[in-house]
């Protein structure tokens, strides 16, 4: 990633404290599904018809633009918490955010409520607000509104994404400078806060917001929400770019079963499908009335090992397992070749992605059984492990299948019991969801400093670093680190050892796919962290045409 | 013994060898056994024959013509019709345990029901309205919640829910049965009543019973499918005819072999046991006529 | 007579009631079973103990079972459903329109199969082993192996996406919207629910049907000279009428679980649905609320069948002396 200068001074790549797309309940388990198609180019991007893309000259006001998204009673709507797609479309739809990322996950402030943010330094940044913005109810917004949903981030006893933030800055840190000016002064340095600040959960509500009244600023305002049904969004016409506002109206529409989506917007009844799955990407790809794009943004599935627990503490054990996986095969089982293949290492959006240069593991059984023997594993001492994954996440039941599968090469060596968990179970405070050995999680694209943290402190899912690592330091050192040079050795060694002793094993990073109706102009593709490019930043620039 | 009642009680023992005897002369029956017998080779034997192991990873998923197979790979990168072969045999010893759990509850139930008549009648018949009265897919998805998907809980949840169903019927039938003068007459000479319930009432009820039979094997197999349509899977890529059906659902329009061949295999083996049953039933009904009239 | 008759019903119904009673003791005690508890499923990873206990407190999960039971009784029938887990709004505003749109479904469903049902069977008794019995006997079958969601999915390829482009593939009602607003889009979901039901009702009434053309009591009727058509109608017909109404009741039953699927299917906005989504949200409430209602149908209908065939058939109307 290149600085760029969108008005936003910061530092080369780097820290992002971005929030995970958490999903549950019926849209987890529809979030990856295995499908066909011809593997992928490099590139990051496909879609059926680049024309309905071309640089269409702005088109007609008017209409109501039907947005299809797997959703259930589950359904939640917040300006800092999100669990499932479904929340984050209706998120996007009705909050903005200080600043947003641009397509190399960079800062900036286009589409954001900040005229203008600068870090003055690694503990302190300041963010000059744009003029004129209103809220839905007509009163303008002011650094108070952005104060006091800082606040709500940071206060402990409100459900929201803000437990990251907490690390770096406290109530007291937030100065008012100004009715437009805002001063975030960090109690821990951070010289990438301003990514920190373009995470999209950290969208910026009316102060005294307590999660019931939606009141947002951006374009389009909220009419309805039926949990499980749909919402219904009205235009704004006091919004600070309504110029790019097209439809009269939106409506984000539940849907349970995800063939039940794509059939809807093949018969017309919706205008676009959000993350379509794999099995239908060649049969909507070949509709001509539809245009199907696909995403690739550092999103990954991966195993969990506890470096604590038996047999996972003795690395000969890890490193075998990580040599057992044959990603190329799980790759092509669990998502139809829709995705990268990964290198036990997160953080692929990063410019400092696998810094060491480390060549692509490959399915290693000689090895893997070499190392295992040391540890004293061999046909007549198995070893044996129960390796567990939600039901509500296809993707992750695929993986556990296919793993417990291509551990059958060890003839007997290594028998894995995949098991499948009832969601409810899985992810509670006492299911297999990080009390267990051998498990798996989803995670959406970070760079690698906002994962490290989030993989140790948030959800500690491998316990890892150990008690005698310098890892933890190193990252307090890297977050502090403003030469990008410098930062990137650090992350190196930090990436060595997570390679050479980790917990996790990420065989792959998943692709998303939405379709669209070729009535829907305006379309880009590019890469974002969030489906539907962010959803359109709340359906901006996009029209019926 | 007189000689009318030797005359009667051997053609008591005679009437079930007859009964099947007569059924199979029937074309229609023989038709039925021939399909029925040929899917359930497939299912016993399917494994032998199958060209790949049932979770052996073939090629990209979804893709019609892989070369080395016949009908392509199907949502997980598995050969099709191997996954066909193996997928018959989980499914038939379920859907037959299942089914005969509940046969033999209800029946027992229903003919007991039947024959005690008055207030044991009512107790019985009452306790199984709570049973009936339990939503069959609520109380699947319920169990199923409390103590995850497996095997064993469909087997007992498809057959208790259909006992009620079965035990209904079977009174149904029965109760007309019992109030025939001949039941009077065989307990007026004496014989133990479990001995009439069985030996005398049993056949005249088989049909109602065959018909039931054969509904209820198809269902079980559509429960365990619907059930995983939902979301409930005991086991996750077993090879079973009922889960590929909803494995393989999504792809319908890239990849319909799929669902195509379980759905055939099921359609066939309902056909055929549906013909073996109409067969009996309708040689069975000449029976109940009986030589003797009202 | 007509005392005896009064009193039986009266009996049926309190007996109906008895068992409702039962069934709902058995839901709540079968629900308050579920492993993982609702506080956990609606406060998801995050969930702090601090935050668990507030919720449960909140919902009043940390009272004894016998006195949640209570609770939950005479709140349902003092009209307060409770309110659901999940929405965190009340369960009647939450199901309450969701109960009248299935009913509407189930009802066109019913109104089509039952019919559908009595004349296929009807006339394929009549014309007994030729063609048109053969032939709806064997698409009888074929229909009742294929389960709802495959005949659901066929039909959308063949009418809505793929094969013709002619109707809707799922339901939209916009919220607050009767159930009526998108008829066309009810299209496919009756069609299914039809097929998935009538194959049953057919084949059983086929056999009533059959049962009685050959019974005495009707070839009496034919050796007294009576012509097929009155035999049928004054004679058979009303002699079938008794067993088909048990059947019909059990296979309403069925309908009621067919809905689940299909609903689901068709994205429509139904109980079904909902049922679902509760089970695996641990949303008890709405659960309960559900279950009591399909429940409360199901003896329902059972009743009037029972009723029915009682009045229907002399034979057991002497027997209530």
């Amino acid at each position: 990633m290149s600085a760029s200068s969108h008005g936003v001074d910061q530092n080369n790549g780097g820290y992002m404290e971005q929030q995970e797309i958490e999903t549950s309940g019926l849209s987890r388990r529809h979030f990856i599904q295995g499908v066909s198609s011809a593997a992928l180019a490099a590139g990051i991007l496909s879609s059926s018809s680049l024309s309905a893309f071309a640089a269409s000259a702005p088109g007609k006001k008017g209409g109501t633009l039907k947005v299809g998204v797997v959703g259930g009673a589950n359904d939640l709507f917040d300006a800092n918490y999100i669990v499932a797609k479904a929340d984050q479309a209706r998120l996007m739809s009705t909050f903005e955010t200080l600043l947003t990322f641009d397509e190399k996950f960079v800062p900036v402030t286009a589409h954001g409520l900040a005229e203008s943010a600068k870090q003055n330094s690694p503990t302190k940044v300041t963010v000059k607000l744009r003029k004129g913005v209103k809220f839905h109810d007509g009163s303008a917004m002011t650094a108070d509104d952005v104060i006091a949903t800082y606040k709500r981030l940071l206060d402990p006893a409100q459900k929201t994404t803000g437990k990251a933030l907490r690390t770096f800055l406290d109530a007291s840190g937030l100065v008012k400078v100004n009715p437009l000016t805002v001063e975030f002064n960090l109690k821990e340095p951070n010289v990438d806060f301003l990514s920190t600040l373009a995470n999209y959960t950290y969208a910026i509500a009316k102060a005294g917001y307590d999660g019931k009244k939606q009141i947002g600023t951006s374009g389009y305002s909220l009419v309805s929400f039926t949990p499980g049904r749909e919402s219904v969004h009205k235009r704004f016409n006091g919004y600070w770019d309504a110029k790019n506002v097209y439809f009269d109206e939106v409506r984000i529409i539940d849907f349970a079963d995800k063939t039940a989506l794509v059939n809807a917007l093949i018969a017309k009844q919706i205008d676009v499908a959000v993350d379509i799955p794999f099995e239908q990407f060649k049969t909507l790809k070949s509709k001509k009335h539809l245009n199907v794009i696909e995403n690739s943004a550092g999103a990954w599935l991966a195993f969990c090992m506890r470096i604590d627990i038996k047999p996972f503490d003795d690395n000969n054990v890890r490193q075998a397992l990580r040599l057992l996986v044959d990603r190329k095969q799980m790759l092509n089982r669990v998502l139809s070749g829709h995705g990268k293949m990964g290198n036990d290492l997160y953080g692929y959006i990063d410019a400092n992605y696998n810094a060491n240069g480390y060549e692509q593991r490959k399915q290693d059984i000689p090895a893997a059984l070499a190392l295992l023997k040391k540890s004293g594993y061999s046909k007549s001492n198995p070893l044996r492990v129960e390796l567990t994954a939600p039901d509500d996440t296809g993707g992750l039941i695929l993986m556990i299948q296919t793993l417990a599968e291509q551990a059958k090469k060890t003839d007997g060596v290594v028998i894995i019991d995949a098991k499948v968990i009832d969601g409810g179970t899985y992810w509670s405070a006492k299911g297999q969801y990080m009390n267990t050995g051998f498990y798996t999680t989803y995670w959406s694209g970070r760079t690698y400093l906002a994962q490290a943290a989030a993989s140790m402190d948030i959800y500690p899912e491998t316990k890892f670093p150990p008690a005698d690592s310098s890892f933890r330091a190193d990252y307090l050192k890297a977050s502090g680190t403003a030469n990008a040079k410098k930062r990137r050795e650090i992350v190196a060694k930090m990436q060595k050892e997570e390679f050479e002793k980790g917990g996790y094993i990420i065989p792959f990073f998943n692709n998303f796919a939405d379709a669209y109706s070729t009535k829907v102009k305006g379309v880009v593709a590019r890469p974002s962290q969030l489906n539907m490019d962010y959803y359109a930043h709340g359906f901006k620039n996009i029209w019926f045409g | 013994m007189s000689s009318e009642n030797a005359a009667e009680a051997k053609f008591v023992d005679e009437r079930p060898p007859s009964l099947v005897r007569q059924a199979f002369r029937l074309r229609r029956t023989q038709i039925g056994a021939v399909l029925a017998l040929m899917l359930i080779s497939v299912a016993l034997i399917g494994p032998f024959l199958a060209p790949f192991g049932s979770t052996e990873y073939v090629d990209l998923p979804n893709t019609l013509s892989v070369p080395g197979t016949i009908f392509g790979t199907d949502y997980f990168g598995q050969d099709v019709l191997s996954r066909f072969l193996f997928g018959g045999r989980t499914i038939l010893i379920l859907a037959i345990l299942a089914t005969s759990i509940g046969i033999t509850l209800g029946t027992t139930l229903g003919l007991t029901a039947a024959y005690l008549r008055g207030r044991a009648d009512e107790a019985i018949m009452r306790a199984l309205d709570v049973v009936l009265s339990f939503p069959q897919v609520l109380l699947s998805l319920v169990v199923i919640s409390m103590f995850g998907p497996s095997n064993v809980l469909i087997i007992f949840t498809v057959g208790l829910s259909t006992t009620p169903r079965i035990a209904r019927i079977i009174r149904g039938a029965a109760i007309g049965v019992v109030e025939r003068d001949f039941i009077s007459a065989a307990e007026a000479l004496g014989e133990s009543r479990k001995r009439v319930v069985f030996a005398e009432v049993l056949p005249n009820v088989t049909s109602s019973l065959l018909v039931e039979m054969n509904l209820r094997l198809t269902y079980s197999v559509g429960l365990i499918a619907s059930l995983a349509f939902l979301g409930f899977t005991p086991e996750p890529n077993a090879a079973n005819w009922g889960l590929m059906i909803q494995e393989n659902r999504v792809a319908l329009t890239e990849q319909p072999w799929g669902v195509i061949l379980p759905t055939t295999a099921l359609a066939l083996l309902t056909i055929g046991t549906g013909l073996i049953g109409d067969g009996f039933s309708r040689v069975s009904a000449g029976i109940d006529r009986g030589g003797k009239g009202e | 007579m007509k005392a005896s008759i009064f009193r039986f019903v009266l009996k049926r119904i309190g007996l109906g009631l008895l068992t409702l009673f039962i069934v709902s003791l058995l839901i709540f005690a079968v629900t308050q079973a579920l492993p993982s508890d609702p506080a956990e499923a609606m406060l998801g990873r995050e969930a702090t103990p601090e935050a668990l206990a507030a919720l449960r407190a909140e919902f009043g999960l940390d009272k004894p079972i016998v006195v949640q039971y209570g609770n939950w009784l005479f709140g349902i029938l003092g009209g307060d459903l409770g309110t659901s887990y999940a929405t965190s709004t009340p369960v009647s505003e939450y199901i309450g329109p969701r109960v009248g749109a299935s009913f509407f479904l189930l009802l066109i469903a019913a109104v089509g199969s039952i019919p559908l049902s009595i004349v296929v069977g009807a006339n394929a008794a009549l014309r007994r082993d030729r063609k048109f019995d053969t032939t709806s006997s064997l698409v009888s079958l074929i229909l009742a192996a294929m389960p709802e969601f495959v005949v659901g999915t066929i039909l959308t390829i063949i009418f809505s996406t793929t094969v013709w482009q002619l109707l809707p593939a799922v339901t939209y009602l916009e919220v607050g919207a009767p159930p009526w607003s998108d008829l066309q889009g009810l299209i496919l979901p009756v069609l299914t629910l039809l097929l998935a039901v009538t194959p049953y009702v057919a084949r059983v009434m086929r056999a009533a049907m059959v049962e009685v053309l050959e019974s005495d009591y009707v070839e009496m009727a034919r050796l007294k000279g009576m012509d097929e058509r009155t035999v049928l109608w004054r004679h058979a017909l009303p002699n079938a009428v008794g067993p088909a109404f048990q059947v019909i009741a059990l296979n309403l039953a069925y309908l009621a679980g067919g809905v689940i699927i299909v609903e689901r299917l068709f994205n429509f906005p139904g109980i079904g649905s909902a049922l679902a989504d509760a089970v695996r949200s641990r949303d008890l409430p709405v659960i309960q609320f559900l279950a009591l209602i399909i429940a409360g149908v199901y003896i329902l209908t059972n009743l009037l069948a029972d009723i029915g065939t009682v009045l229907v058939t002399p034979r057991l109307r002497t027997r209530l002396k």
